[in-house]
């Protein structure tokens, strides 16, 4: 099924509603709503498609490209991050045309780099606000929406502006990215990056070719006068990397989604840490990172080295009965949640944290929402009445679990946050 | 005196007043085209020619030479019509180290890029004319020529594509 792709730009979104390879002799050019109305911003495309600026040519081998859409997009750089969501879609041939059917829509504001980093942009709320009416039309026909937006501080709007525009993160759903890799994984489609390290190998390759070739080293010579080898114990540390392995997995197998180590006790802030493998001791003492949380969402989590998740909430109000869970979003799974201080509740203030330790062999992206709740009487109850009906459903309703929270005088506040395979 | 006389005065009179009414036309369609108009019109991309110097183009041989005259003076390059033993439509003229190809587009057959390519030299054409065999002259604007190309996507119906694919027309870069 093809997805529809739109620019954000100030003025209202902007579909684009078809690309077509051209001659390679042609510039690259952004054509109004199929006329021969070449846009202002053509030259601009043009660089970005074609090489050695070009990162278009450079992913999907051709220099030359015709995008056309539905409206001007005037200036500025942050129309790059959809024209290369388009390409992408593009290339696999699911890029829809403006008479297609689709269930899903990707909206998206960014400029993109040489190495597919997404960089920061100006205007995401007057973006998100002149787009209000498109996201309230599909909803109404059942498209699916996602909003892709640059990470960084104070790019993401805050929670009470999304809202109002009602980003329920179902149907609507807003993400800050640092890269575009998220969104090509996330659609199943073709892995650039791989083409891009080969091209950095390459390049580096002919660095090390360009490094005086009359200085070759013979590495199979012998050097008569080196020291005596170092014994280096391989196989007791091959033995011992085994150990710690079976170690590992017994571990993950214990804590995973029950096991939740409770961390520290401290406003009601939610803050994510990811704990990333040491290069020398792996998971065992692992690098502890705090990412920046931008409104709403934290940027998304590479799986790749990521040993396991530090969550915490700070209070710095009264003391209260507090605590957290973390529950994927595709299907209401209950990735941490700590039954132990439901079962012993106590008034707490200041920082406390849970780590969520992650079994190595994840090999899926997972979205899920951190959502922590404070209140002046023990949370044991309200949280059994919020599971039962997110069991009955099937799938969470945040809206209806936010309103319970509510109703029932809890303070509750939510993040959403992604693990990227 | 008889009739026929008053009659034949009345129509060599109506014929005389009638031909004063198209000369005194023509000439004031010659005298609001002063110099400094056909001079914009020939060397300023931003220049609007307005309906009366279109008109006199079309239809004074008188005003298209001036132009031509003009023109010679202010070109950057020119392209004189393709050799005689051209056949069909034409899409590829050079001259004066610039080259003009057009290129169909495979995105809609029914619009074509103009290419404008300067070979060896450093000037940017801001205007493109085309001069056809005794007929009217085409004007375009090159809103965009830079690392020495302009690229401009046009309607294979222009008139301006019409006429640089036939080989008796001379193309002057401005």
């Amino acid at each position: 099924m093809s997805i529809r792709i739109y620019i954000a730009t100030t003025e209202g979104p902007v579909e684009v509603q078809r690309i077509t390879r051209e001659d390679p002799n042609v510039r690259s050019v952004i054509c109004l709503d199929g006329t021969a109305k070449a846009l202002p911003i053509s030259r601009a495309y043009d660089s970005f498609v074609k090489e050695p600026t070009g990162i278009i040519q450079r992913s999907y081998l051709h220099c030359a490209f015709r995008m056309d859409v539905d409206k001007p997009i005037t200036d500025g750089n942050s129309w790059q991050l959809g024209a290369f969501v388009a390409h992408a879609l593009f290339q696999e041939n699911q890029l829809a045309s403006s008479e297609d059917k689709v269930l899903n829509a990707i909206w998206l504001s960014g400029e993109v780099d040489r190495d597919l980093n997404v960089r920061p942009v100006d205007h995401i709320e007057e973006k998100l606000l002149a787009s209000k009416d498109l996201f309230e039309r599909l909803r109404a026909e059942d498209v699916r929406v996602f909003c892709f937006i640059p990470g960084g501080a104070g790019l993401v709007p805050d929670d009470d502006f999304l809202e109002r525009m009602n980003i329920d993160g179902d149907m609507l759903r807003l993400e800050s990215i640092i890269t575009v890799k998220r969104i090509l994984n996330r659609f199943d489609l073709e892995d650039v990056y791989t083409k891009l390290e080969e091209e950095k190998a390459a390049a580096a390759e002919d660095a090390g070719d360009d490094v005086d070739e009359g200085e070759e080293i013979d590495l199979y010579k012998p050097d008569l006068n080196a020291p005596e080898p170092i014994k280096d114990h391989r196989m007791a540390k091959i033995i011992a990397l085994v150990v710690c392995i079976i170690a590992l997995f017994t571990g993950l197998y214990l804590q995973f989604e029950d096991n939740i180590i409770a961390l520290r006790s401290g406003s009601l802030k939610i803050g994510i840490s990811e704990l990333r493998a040491n290069d020398d001791k792996g998971c065992t003492e692992p690098n502890i990172i705090p990412l920046s949380r931008d409104g709403n969402a934290f940027p998304a989590s590479p799986l790749d080295g990521l040993c396991a998740l530090e969550i915490t909430i700070n209070n710095v109000g009264a003391p209260a009965y507090m605590w957290a869970y973390a529950q994927r979003i595709e299907d209401g799974h209950l990735l941490m949640a700590d039954r132990e201080s439901l079962l012993q509740p106590e008034l707490q203030k200041g920082l406390i944290g849970w780590r969520l330790i992650l079994p190595k062999n994840l090999k899926r992206s997972i979205d899920y929402r951190v959502v922590a709740l404070a209140s002046s009487s023990p949370l044991g109850d309200a949280v059994n009445r919020m599971i039962r009906r997110t069991v009955e459903n099937g799938k969470p309703d945040w809206e209806a679990i936010k309103a319970q929270f509510s109703e029932e005088k809890i303070t509750v506040i939510s993040t959403l946050h992604s693990l990227e395979y | 005196m008889t009739d026929t006389i008053p009659k034949h005065a009345e129509t060599i009179f109506h014929m005389l007043d009638h031909f004063d009414s198209l000369m005194q036309k023509t000439d004031t369609s010659h005298n609001i085209i002063g110099f400094s108009e056909l001079y914009a019109y020939a060397t300023q991309g931003d220049h609007v020619p307005t309906p009366a110097l279109k008109e006199a183009l079309s239809s004074s041989l008188k005003m298209r030479r001036d132009l031509k005259r003009l023109l010679n003076k202010q070109s950057i390059a020119t392209m004189m019509r393709a050799a005689a033993a051209s056949s069909g439509q034409i899409e590829r003229r050079e001259g004066d180290g610039f080259v003009i190809t057009l290129r169909p587009s495979q995105a809609d057959k029914n619009q074509i890029y103009l290419l404008i390519h300067s070979e060896d030299r450093d000037d940017s054409p801001s205007l493109l004319f085309v001069e056809e065999e005794n007929g009217p002259f085409h004007r375009l604007v090159i809103e965009d020529f830079y690392d020495g190309e302009a690229q401009i996507l046009l309607s294979v119906q222009d008139d301006i594509v019409k006429a640089l694919r036939k080989p008796k027309v001379d193309v002057i870069l401005r």
